[in-house]
C-alpha cells in the first residue's frame, strides 16, 4: 500500500499515476521523506541497477526517470516546507564542442531524485560558464558529460581551468568515451560509468 | 561477390569513408578529387545515388536548414571540427496519430531515377552500393524517429506512447518502399548492395532491447532486404556500437553484411564475431577510428590491419573498411599506413 504503489508506478513507467499517487500520499499525511525514499528513489535505484547490468536500456531508464521527475514536481514544495535539506548542489553540463545530452539529462533526473539540487547548463558549455555557475550557485560538484571522443581534449582543458578557479569544488565526469584512467589523468575527482554510478560517486564525494 | 559466398577471392575487397575535412586533406596531398582518392586506394565500391529534384525548403528563421522530412539542422563549428545538430524536430509536439499522418512526408517522385542505369554502367567494374538518399538525413527508421520527434521523446515514447511513432514508421516505410523499388528497378539488377544506415548500439550495450527491436524495427529491415533480394541485391546494415546481442535478429531479418564492427564497443571482439556468425554473415568495417586511427602509430596500425584481415577475412566474408568515417583528428600518415597495410596483407594465398 501507499509508497509501494508509487514504487510500482515508476517501474511500470506510468508517470501520470506516479503524480496522482504521490499527491494522494501527501494528502494522507504520510511523511514526505518516506514518499521520496520508498516511492521514488528506491524504484529508480532498481531500474538503475538493471540498466547498469545491461538488462534494461535507455528508453526504460528515461521512462522511469520521467515518472520520478513527475512525482518530484508534486513533492518538492512539501520537501522544502518540511525543511528537507538538499544533499548538495551540482552544476551539470555537456562539455564545449559536444551537443549530446540524453545521458546528461538522465543523470540530472537521477541526481534530483537522490536529493541533490541540480543546475542544468545545457550543451556545448565553455569552461567559463561552468566556473561562473559553480561560483554563483556555490556548487559542491561540477559534473561534465561528453559523448564524442573528439571532445576529450576539451574535457581535459575544462577540468584544468575549473580546478584553478574553483579549487574547493569537486569535479565528476562521465560519458561514453570517458574512462577511469582518463578521469584520473586529467585530475577529475570522480568518474561515473553510467547515470546510476554518477549518483553513487556524487554521494561518495560529498559523504552523503 | 566471391567474398559474399564465403570463399576467398584474390584479395579482400576494400572500401573507404571519411569526413569532408579528411577528404580535403587527402585531395590536396594526392592532387586529385574524391574519385581520384578512391582510385588511389583501389577502393572496390562505388555509390549510385539518384539526384534530388523535388521542392526546396525554406531556411527557418533561426537559420536552420530544413530537409525533406521537415527536420531542421544547424551547423556548429567547434575547435575539433564541424558538427551538425538537429535543431528542428517537426513532430515533437504531435499529439495524435492524425497529427503524424498529416505531416508532409517525402515522395519518391522527388528523385530522378533516369540516370541510374547509366551510373551503374559507368561503375560496372565495381561493387555498386546505394545508401539511397544522399542528404544529411540518410538514415534508417530509428534515426528518423529521433530526428522527427526529438531523441528524448522518441526513446521515451517507444516505452510509454508508441502509437504516434507507429504511424510515423508506417509513413517512412511507404516512402522507402516506393523509393527503393523505383531505384532498383531503374538499375535493372546492377545494384549489389542496399546500404541501410541506422544505429542500435551504444558504447557499452544496445540502445534498445531486443524485444523493442523486434516490435518496431525488425519488419522494416526485413521488407527492405526482401525488396533488394527481388533484384539480386543484398543489404549491408550499418549499426554502430555494441550490437552483438542483436546480430541474430539482424540475420533473421535477412541482413547479409554487417557494418561497421565498432571494435572498441563492448563485446565486439572480431574473433568471437567471426566464430559465432562468420559462416553466414559478412563483415564490413573493423578498423577502429576512435583510438587506433587518430592516436596509433603507423606500426600499430599495420599490425592491427593484418590481424583484422586474417581474422575477419578467413574463408572470405570480409569487406575491409574503417569502422566509421575518418575523423578530423586522424593524421594523414595514419590513413596512408592503413591502406599500405591493406595491400600488403589483403592478398589471399
Amino acid at each position: 500500500m501507499g509508497t509501494q504503489d508509487i514504487y510500482q508506478t515508476v517501474i511500470t513507467y506510468n508517470k501520470m499515476k506516479t503524480a496522482e499517487l504521490v499527491q494522494a500520499e501527501i494528502e494522507k499525511g504520510v511523511d514526505v521523506n518516506r514518499i521520496l525514499n520508498e516511492g521514488l528513489v528506491a524504484p529508480l535505484e532498481e531500474v538503475g541497477k538493471k540498466f547498469s547490468d545491461g538488462d534494461l536500456f535507455v528508453p526504460e531508464m528515461l521512462a522511469a526517470a520521467h515518472a520520478v521527475k513527475e512525482g518530484l514536481e508534486i513533492l518538492r514544495p512539501h520537501l522544502l516546507r518540511a525543511g528537507t535539506e538538499l544533499k548538495g548542489t551540482i552544476v551539470v553540463g555537456t562539455v564545449k564542442g559536444d551537443l549530446h545530452d540524453i545521458g546528461k539529462n538522465i543523470v540530472i533526473m537521477m541526481l534530483e531524485g537522490a536529493g541533490f539540487g541540480v543546475e542544468d547548463l545545457g550543451i556545448d558549455v565553455a569552461a567559463e560558464k561552468f566556473i561562473l555557475a559553480a561560483k554563483e550557485k556555490k556548487a559542491d560538484i561540477v559534473a561534465i558529460s561528453a559523448l564524442l571522443t573528439t571532445t576529450l581534449p576539451s574535457m581535459e582543458e575544462t577540468v584544468g581551468l575549473i580546478k584553478e578557479e574553483c579549487p574547493q569544488t569537486k569535479i565528476l565526469i562521465g560519458g561514453a568515451p570517458v574512462t577511469k584512467p582518463f578521469a584520473e589523468k586529467i585530475g577529475a575527482d570522480g568518474f561515473g560509468e553510467d547515470a546510476p554510478a554518477a549518483v553513487a560517486v556524487a554521494q561518495q564525494l560529498l559523504g552523503v | 561477390m566471391i567474398t559474399m559466398a564465403h570463399e576467398e577471392a584474390d584479395r579482400i575487397p576494400v572500401n573507404f569513408r571519411a569526413t569532408d575535412q579528411i577528404i580535403q586533406r587527402l585531395s590536396k596531398r594526392l592532387c586529385s578529387d574524391y574519385f581520384g582518392i578512391l582510385n588511389h586506394y583501389r577502393v572496390d565500391f562505388r555509390e549510385v545515388i539518384p539526384p534530388y529534384v523535388g521542392p526546396g525548403f525554406p531556411t527557418a528563421a533561426d537559420g536552420s536548414e530544413i530537409d525533406m522530412w521537415g527536420v531542421g539542422r544547424k551547423e556548429l563549428l567547434t575547435e575539433t571540427g564541424r558538427d551538425v545538430m538537429i535543431s528542428v524536430n517537426p513532430l515533437k509536439d504531435a499529439k495524435t496519430p492524425e497529427d503524424v499522418k498529416n505531416h508532409s512526408w517525402p515522395k519518391a517522385e522527388w528523385f530522378d531515377f533516369s540516370q541510374v542505369k547509366q551510373m551503374c554502367s559507368d561503375f560496372r567494374e565495381y561493387a555498386i552500393s546505394t545508401p539511397g538518399l544522399h542528404l544529411e538525413g540518410y538514415h534508417g527508421v530509428f534515426h528518423l524517429l529521433t530526428y522527427l520527434f526529438g531523441m528524448e521523446r522518441a526513446m521515451l515514447d517507444l516505452v510509454v506512447n508508441p502509437e504516434p511513432l507507429r504511424v510515423a514508421i508506417h509513413e517512412i516505410m511507404e516512402f522507402f518502399k516506393d523509393y527503393y523499388e523505383r531505384l532498383f528497378e531503374a538499375a535493372e539488377g546492377s545494384i549489389d548492395f542496399l546500404f541501410y544506415k541506422d544505429d542500435f548500439g551504444g558504447q557499452n550495450n544496445l540502445l534498445i532491447s531486443p524485444d523493442m527491436f523486434n516490435e518496431f524495427f525488425h519488419d522494416n529491415i526485413k521488407e527492405l532486404c526482401d525488396l533488394a533480394a527481388g533484384y539480386g541485391g543484398k543489404m549491408i546494415l550499418h549499426s554502430c556500437g555494441s550490437v552483438i546481442k542483436l546480430i541474430p535478429n539482424f540475420m533473421e531479418a535477412g541482413v547479409a553484411v554487417l557494418d561497421p564492427i565498432q571494435v572498441t564497443a563492448k563485446d565486439m571482439d572480431i574473433r568471437e564475431l567471426k566464430d559465432r556468425f562468420g559462416e553466414k554473415l559478412v563483415f564490413h568495417g573493423g578498423i577502429d577510428v576512435q583510438q587506433l586511427m587518430p592516436f596509433g602509430s603507423p606500426g600499430e596500425i599495420k599490425n592491427k590491419t593484418r590481424e583484422t584481415m586474417e581474422v575477419l577475412g578467413k574463408d572470405g566474408g570480409y569487406f575491409f573498411s574503417p569502422s566509421h568515417r575518418f575523423q578530423p583528428d586522424t593524421p594523414v600518415e595514419n590513413i596512408v599506413a592503413l591502406y599500405d597495410a591493406v595491400f600488403d596483407y589483403g592478398v589471399y594465398g
